[in-house]
Parts: C-alpha cells; structure tokens; sequence
C-alpha cells in the first residue's frame, strides 16, 4: 500500500513535470538538437514508466511504524522546526540548549542530564564553533540590540555584524512569546 | 526573514551620522559576493577587502548572498536596501548580460549606481598548437565562407558572456550568431579539455585564465580581444582591432550599490577606490588574482557601462534573446 | 614513473604540511568515531561535516584531505559496532558482524578487533598503491575523452549502478530519476533558459548541492534512529586482552590479498561501493575455502578478514574515477566530487595536471591517514568501544546540531533549515519504502554531466547521432556496460540451476 501511495503521487509530479517539459520550456533558438525541452521529457517518460511498474507491482507492503513511533517521530520533526525558527532570536546557544534538552528528555533521558547535555551542546558548541572556528553562528537577538542601541561598543566587535543585525521590529518582548510558546508545545 | 534583516541592517546603519575626514568614512563597510564563497563575485570582494586596507577606516567584510546568479542581491538593493550607504556588491560583465536578458527582473543597470571596479580581464580566441589555423584571418575567412564550417567551444550558454565573444566575431564578418556552430561547456576547464581533445577547433578563452597553459605550450593565442595591446606577458600577441576587426570583449569586475544611496556615502567609496587605484599594492593585488589592470570609478565607470549596455543590447536582440 | 614520483614528491609536501597532517589525523578519528556509533555510516559522516568543512574557509586540497579522512577512517570505525554490537555501522559493515560478532562471543573481541584493523589496514594502503599506479595514466587517457566518449562513460555508470545496487532495479532506476529530474532545475547550462525555477531566483543556479546531501543523508539518518530508538540499552560485549596472532593473518594473508583486489575494483565502478564490495568478498572467499567454507558464519577469522579489507579497499577504488574521469565512485565520492564543485575545482582528468597539489595531496594523505588509522585503532580499540555506549537519545540531538551548524554557518539563511528538514522528511520516506539513497545523489551529481556531454556531443556533430559511437572508447564502455549488466543475471541463473541440480541428486 505504502509504496503504492508513494508510486501514485510520483505519478503525479511526474506527469507536472512533464507537461512542463512538453509545453512550457523552450529556448528562443539552439545549437544542438535536442534542446533544453529533451532531456527532462525522456526523463519524464521513463520515470513514469517506472511509477507505473511500482503501482502495479509493489514490494512494501506498509512502513511498519507503530503509532507510539509516529508520534516520537511528529513530535521530533516538530521540534526540527522550532529548532530552526527560534534559531536566529534565540541565537545559537540558547535555541540549541532548549533543542538539545527537550529532544533527550523526549528519547528518555533524565531531566538533569538532559539540562546538562544541553548546557554542554550549546555552551561548547559556542566555544568551539564561533571561538575556535570561528564559523559564522547566530547571536541572540535581544543582545544584539543592546548592541544596536549602545552604538559606542568598538568596531572589533562587530566582524558578522551588518548580516546579522536585529530585525529593528522585533522588540525583546516579542522574542518572549515565541519561547513561552516553544515550552508549552513542547511539553 | 533575511530581507527583514538585512533591511534592519540597512536601517540601523543609516542612524548613523556620516563624516567625511581625510580618510574615508564608511561604518562597517561590507562588500556582498552575490554567490557561494570561492567564485569569481568572492574573488571581486577579497580585492576590495585587502585593495582598500588603510583607505577607509574599518576592515571591509565580505558576505555572500547566493541566488539566481546575483539576481536575488540585485533585487534586493533595487527594493529594500536602495539606500545603504555601508554595501557594495559585486558584479562582472555577467550580471550585466542577466539585466538584458532580463534574468534580474524588472531592474535595470539605471536603478544603481556603479561605484568603481576590481579590474577586468580579456577575451582570447585560442586554438590547439597543431592547429591548421595560422592566425585570426584563416579563422575569420573560413567563418565568412561557411560558419558551420567551424565548431566553436566556449565555457558558457547561449547568451552568456563566452558565448558573446564568439557571437561578436561572427557578426564582424556579417554572419548571424545563429548560424554557427557552437558547443557550450561548463567553465573553461571543460572547454579547455575539448580543445585539448580535438573536440572543438577553436576556443573563444579568456586571457587571465591562460597564463598558466601559455607555459605549458599546449594551445596558442591567435588574438586577444583587448581594446589596446595588453602588459606583459600577453604584450606578444595582437589584438583583433590590430588586425582589421571591430571587436573586444571587456569582462568588468567591480561594485554597484542601491540607487538612493546618498552621493556622500558614494563619493567616499569612490575616493577609496580612487586612493586605491595609485598604489602599486592594488596592482600587485590584481595580478595575483588574475586580472589585469582597467582602473574605472564613478561617473566614469557609469559612462563606460551606459556605452557597453547598448552593445549588448543590440546583439541579445539580434539574436532573439530579448523579445 | 617519472611522473608519479614527482607527483608523490607534491603530494607528501602537501599532506606533510602542519594543518593537512592535522586535518589527516583529525579526518581519521572522527571517521573511526562515526563509523563505530550504529548506524552513522561514512556516507551520513560525510554529509553531516561537508557544510562545516565548507565554512571552515580551508584551502580546497585541506578540506578534501579532510572530508577523505573521515570516509576511509569511518570505513574503519564500522567493524567495531558490528564485531562488538553485531549491528552493523551501515550497509558496508554488514558482511563484519557474520564471523566478527561469534568471535566477540567466543570471548576473542580482542583478536577480532585487531585483525580485522590490519586487514583493513592493508585493503586501503592496497587501494592507495593501486591508485598511485594507475590514476595518472588512466587521467593521461581520459584527458582523450571526447563529450561522446563522455555519455557511453554515463551509460556505463548507471548501468553499473542498476545491476549491482539495491534491492529492486526499478527502484534504483528510479531513484537515479529523481536525482536526474532535480538535477534539471535551474539553468540550462547549454542555451540559458531557466527549467524549473518557477521565477524563484534563489534556485535559477540549481539546488543547493549541500542542502541537497545534509536533508537527505544527515537529516534522514536522524529521523530513521528516532524511528529505530530503543527503549532498553545496547549491550556491548567487553574488548578483551587477545590478541591477533600470526597465525591468524598467515592463514588469511591471501583472503587478504584476494579480497583487497576484488573491493579496489568494485569500488573503481562507478556508483558501486563499499557494501558491494564486501559482499563479493565473502561470497568468494566463501567459496574458495571450499569444505571449510562451511565454519564461515561462527567466528573464522578468513571470514571476518574477506569484509574488511574489501570495504576498505573499496573505499580507496572509488577514487579513482573522481580523480581521473570526475564522475563518483560510490555515494559517499559524489558527495566529495560534489564538495569539488563548490570549491571552483573541476574534478576531472585536467585536475592532474592543473591542480596536483589536491590529486597528489589527497593520495599522499591516503598514505598517512591509514598507518594514521592502524596506529590509533590498535591502542585505542576501547575508547572507541566506549562510544558505543553513548545512548542514542544523545547520539540524535546531536546529529541535527551538527547539521544546523554546517548549513548556517555558510550564508547565514535561517530559510536553508527548513529545507533540509524537509528534505530530510522525503529521504527518510525513501528509505521507508527500500529506495537506495545512493542512487539518487549519483543522479543529481551525475546528471547535468549526462545531459550536457549528450547535446555537446550532438552539436559538435551537427545533428549526427553516430558520433555517440564514433570511436572504439565509446563502443567499448557501451560493451562494458552490457557485461556489468549481463553477467550478475546470468551468474544468479547459474547459481539457480546448480541449486536445482544439487536438490534433483539428492532426491536420487
């Protein structure tokens, strides 16, 4: 079944793909004979000959995920995402140190190990990224704008700065909610 | 979310009050490679980082905005950070070609404004060593005769700036550009091992990258697209204006900003640029990267691509690249 | 000769170099590392790091020398989870647990451990010398290929890859399809007409080949062990005090020899790597022990060897055509050729002569990074015994930081991760349903190169299609192609009818 859904939206991307590839594109003039159109129309063709060969003749039968494993699984992907949007207000350590914490506790780890695997992953992340590395990480956003606003720190602080910049809209009380929202989705 | 920030980016640093001393002031002056580090428009900014070390007041620090080729950054200094006095982007003969062919959008080269250049390289019509052809006119008679009669290779598509080089030729000797027969490769590398191969006869190169195989004595230059005689080592070879036909091929390397920014903020980056050009560092700095001189800033450099636009735009029409 | 000489004489200059030798050593423990926890195999190790690698602003030979280094080192570390475990680190290790786990109950971890080190040891430094030898005078005769000679060359790949990899051809196929069908976005590369953009500017230049490897490999792996998290705690048996013998390595020294041979040259086919590879091996020396044959599976110590040092050979093979003729020699190659790209380099048979110090670098490393291996995992087979131990609910945070980090770090576009948790969504749904991954990253990586060659090929001639086989070298890839597909079917009928004749006699 599983790979007959999977086989039957393939059908369907394929067949956009194609029709694309039959109608839409087009070079005002060329030097080959083929074009930019050929290609992706032979690959249309034969991956939807092979959609079909799954359709009619699949070998998995069901993904085999237990519906406590879904939820693990929709829960982690949740988290993937809160991850990446508190990324940048949060800023490296304190998004990774929330991400970190709250993804062990989930798998099973004990509370104050996983606030200890947290501390350790953002805080020597930090240190080993930005300060040894010096890889390009993000700051959190209410620092930055104490940054922003004092004005008179001096300019060795600011390599990544212009990128980085706080969005001037984004007021620290902002920044609250999106962390109180993160806690309560995540309980 | 990064439009929003780097517009804030924008905003704060235009809180900031400009001065101009005798050294020019820009705060936390930035210079965006619109691409992954490691290309050419990371290249262009590495030379005004180090080329105006000690011209302006802070470092230069490079970013990198990828996307569509430069598209995504034109964009975004024709519409959020127009007036951003502490950016400079870079940009080649390549991102001017895009604004014709219209892969930048509804912008034109008239909604910024062009600070100063890197430096600029040449385009070369290259052959095998054991080529037949002897020189430019064996080539330019046999495309006159029959342009199928010749399979040109060059490291770029249809509409690109390799693929110009060899269209200009061809429309010297009254051909179309459609006409011929020409193989695009990816990079000159490519190009390069096809000509090697015996796959193409002739390479429309650039001069830059052919230094290093001058050495090795493998491929020869029939004539370089230049406007003048180039400096050592390419001091040998003649141009293609030299031997009758009215072509060159500049590749511009240098800077725009947004086209509100202030004429303060651009003046000071044109006087950088200015102080830059007189040492012999920048120089040193351009030849170690590969290019070779073409010093250009301000209202000069504007007249200079005002005039290159019309070009370009006659043969992208020509050719049916622009409807 | 000559040249080889002097080129080893660059490439020990370069890998000699203070920052390469620690990027050697650094590449190898942290491949030794990955390659030991379950189910981090090279190929996942790999994408995880690449963006880090990439941000890091190394010279393009350092990060090469680098990215290898965890590759053959993670080709190493897999035998520890599997002797120790018997869950193999991934697909390649597999063929390791059959005789290295019964000799770890046996009470002979130590034994097994240490022998199956040397005889890694001497499948890659094997693979090294092959390499040597032959890369520059297979890159001298590549340099000779035309665009036609090019797509037989494309032919020959994914015909390799659809015979040798997977469990369903038409899945393999079709996963090669998906990578093909995304290769097409972007611009044409011949005639500049954007494909597939949609107006989005941001991937007029293609997808992001980082974005592409990190969602599909790293944050796929990382959804499969939150799928595969276990409640309970896995046992790891003790590394004890034994020792391999020499009487151990005199009776596989030819296992040894053989098995490297067989794992260098599988891994030379394009697309087939290591998993392949050891498979074979055991197969064969299965086979050529003969009546003893039949101790294979309960701890023999030619069996554990077989695995070994084919996978690591392998590792080595797949070199080869990314440096001579810039096309992968496994998932885990393009993932590097691919890394080659972004660092403006052209990976091809030119890369010999214009770029010696990263060919050349990278090999002299491959000298290094194996005594480099033998002489970390022999003293410190117990601390990387100990990593096993790290619970898994540690192990999978850690995995997405490794991985955010790596695709921040480069532009800074927090948009960039959310695409690689999708993506990572799609590649586990893959796995799901039995689809190879490495087929599909070989179709992104492998496709423009087939399309463009095609229509070059097609220009050049003017239209004339019988330049496709204008020469003997594409007639024989072409020739080539129909053995790497023929002979596997033909050697599963003959082993189907031998089965039948052994069934009829002993019926009689």
């Amino acid at each position: 079944m599983a790979d007959r859904i999977f086989a039957g939206v393939l059908l369907i991307v394929t067949l956009a793909y194609g029709a694309i590839a039959f109608t839409a594109i087009s070079a005002p003039f060329q030097y080959d004979p083929l074009g930019p159109e050929s290609w992706p129309r032979i690959l249309a063709v034969v991956a939807f000959l092979c959609g079909l060969g799954i359709l009619f003749r699949p070998d998995v039968q069901g993904l085999g995920v237990a519906k406590p494993t879904w939820v693990r699984l929709v829960a982690m992907l949740v988290l993937l995402l809160a991850y990446a949007e508190l990324y940048e207000p949060l800023g490296f350590i304190a998004s990774t140190f929330l991400f970190a914490a709250v993804v062990s506790v989930m798998l099973g780890a004990r509370v104050h190990h996983a606030a200890f695997f947290g501390v350790a992953a953002g805080g020597l992340g930090y240190l080993l990224c930005v300060v040894l590395l010096e890889l390009n990480l993000p700051e959190p956003a209410i620092l930055e704008m104490d940054w922003a606003q004092s004005d008179s720190v001096d300019d060795d602080a600011a390599p990544d700065a212009p990128a980085d910049t706080t969005p001037a809209d984004t007021t620290p009380a902002d920044t609250t909610t999106e962390t109180t929202t993160d806690e309560g989705g995540t309980d | 979310m990064k439009f929003v920030r780097l517009c804030a980016a924008g905003a704060v640093a235009v809180g900031v009050s400009m001065s101009s001393s005798a050294m020019a002031q820009v705060d936390n002056p930035e210079c965006v490679a619109p691409a992954n580090p490691g290309g050419g428009f990371d290249l262009t900014c590495r030379i005004a980082q180090t080329g105006l070390e000690g011209h302006l007041d802070d470092a230069v620090q490079v970013t990198f905005m990828p996307g569509g080729i430069g598209a995504v950054a034109f964009n975004l200094f024709n519409t959020t950070r127009t007036d951003d006095p502490t950016a400079i982007v870079a940009f080649s003969t390549g991102s001017l070609l895009n604004i014709v062919t219209g892969k930048y959008g509804e912008f034109s080269e008239e909604d910024v404004r062009f600070v100063a250049t890197a430096g600029a390289d040449f385009g070369a019509v290259v052959v095998r060593e054991d080529s037949d052809y002897e020189s430019l006119d064996q080539v330019m008679a046999d495309l006159e005769a029959n342009p199928q009669d010749v399979v040109i290779g060059a490291g770029g598509s249809v509409g690109s700036q390799d693929w110009m080089k060899a269209a200009l030729l061809i429309r010297d000797v009254g051909g179309a550009p459609m006409d011929m027969r020409y193989v695009a490769f990816d990079g000159g590398g490519d190009a390069i091992a096809a000509l090697l191969g015996g796959s193409i006869e002739l390479y429309m190169g650039d001069v830059g990258e052919m230094s290093a195989h001058l050495e090795a004595g493998t491929m020869r230059i029939l004539a370089v697209m230049s406007p003048e005689r180039l400096p050592e080592p390419f001091a040998e070879f003649p141009t293609a204006r030299e031997l009758g036909y009215d072509v060159d091929w500049t590749i511009l390397r240098g800077f725009y900003m947004g086209g509100d920014v202030s004429d303060d903020a651009y003046d000071a980056w044109v006087a950088a640029f200015d102080a830059a050009y007189e040492t012999e560092e920048f120089a040193a700095l351009q030849a170690e990267r590969g290019l070779l001189s073409l010093n250009l800033s301000g209202a000069e450099l504007e007249a200079t691509i005002a005039s290159n636009m019309e070009t370009l735009r006659t043969i992208a029409e020509e050719a049916g690249l622009v409807e | 000769m000559e040249t080889v000489l002097s080129g080893l004489a660059t490439g020990f200059g370069v890998a000699l170099h203070p920052l390469n030798l620690s990027l050697v050593m650094i590449g190898c423990f942290a491949g030794t590392l990955i390659g030991a926890l379950p189910g981090l195999g090279p190929i996942n190790g790999v994408a995880i790091l690449l963006p880090i690698a990439y941000g890091l602003g190394l010279p393009p030979e350092s990060a090469l020398i680098l990215l290898a280094g965890i590759y053959y080192g993670a080709e190493y570390g897999g035998r520890i989870s599997s002797i120790l475990l018997n869950v193999p680190g991934d697909a390649s290790a597999v063929m390791t647990t059959l005789d290295g786990h019964p000799m770890a109950l046996k009470g002979q971890a130590g034994r097994a451990l240490s022998l199956s080190a040397v005889a890694s040891f001497f499948g890659g430094t094997l693979a090294v010398i092959l390499i040597t030898m032959f890369g520059p005078l297979l890159a001298a005769f590549a340099v000779t290929f035309s665009p036609a000679d090019y797509v037989a060359l494309m032919v020959f790949a994914f015909a390799s890859l659809a015979s040798l990899v997977g469990k369903s051809m038409v899945k393999t196929l079709l996963g090669a399809l998906i990578g093909l069908m995304l290769a097409t976005i972007g611009i044409d590369a011949n005639t500049g007409v954007p494909r597939y953009t949609f107006g989005l500017p941001d991937i007029l230049a293609g997808i992001d080949f980082l974005i592409v490897v990190v969602g599909l490999f790293g944050m796929a792996e990382l959804l499969h062990l939150v799928e595969q998290q276990v409640a309970g705690k896995l046992k790891s048996l003790p590394v004890d005090k034994t020792f391999v013998r020499m009487k151990d390595l005199a009776l596989a020294k030819w296992t040894i020899l053989r098995s490297s041979l067989i794992g260098f040259f599988i891994g030379v086919l394009p697309g087939t790597g290591a998993s392949v590879a050891s498979a074979v091996a055991y197969g064969t020396e299965k086979r050529a022990a003969g009546v003893d044959g039949e101790k294979f599976g309960t701890g023999d110590v030619r069996g554990l060897a077989a695995p070994e040092s084919a996978n690591n050979a392998s590792a080595g093979g797949a070199m080869v055509p990314m440096l001579t003729l810039g096309i992968p020699g496994s998932g885990t190659t393009a993932i590097l050729l691919g890394a080659l790209l972004m660092f403006n380099v052209q990976p091809g048979p030119l890369m010999f002569e214009q770029r010696p110090e990263i060919v050349w670098g990278l090999i002299a490393s491959m000298y290094l990074g194996n005594v480099a291996l033998l002489l970390i995992n022999l003293p410190l087979v117990g601390l990387f015994a100990r990593v096993l131990t790290i619970p898994q609910r540690y192990l999978t945070p850690l995995i997405a930081i490794l991985a955010f980090i790596g695709i921040y770090s480069i532009v800074g576009n927090p948009f960039d991760l959310y695409l690689i948790t999708l993506l990572g969504v799609f590649g586990w749904i893959l796995r799901k349903l039995d689809f190879a991954l490495a087929p599909v990253i070989l179709g992104f990586v492998l496709g423009s190169l087939f399309e463009d060659n095609l229509r070059r090929a097609l220009s050049i001639s003017g239209g004339d299609w019988s330049i496709l086989v204008g020469d003997w070298k594409s007639v024989s890839l072409y020739i080539l192609a129909l053995v790497v597909v023929a002979v596997p079917i033909w050697m599963a009928r003959r082993a189907r009818k031998a089965a039948q004749a052994a069934a009829g006699s002993e019926r009689m």
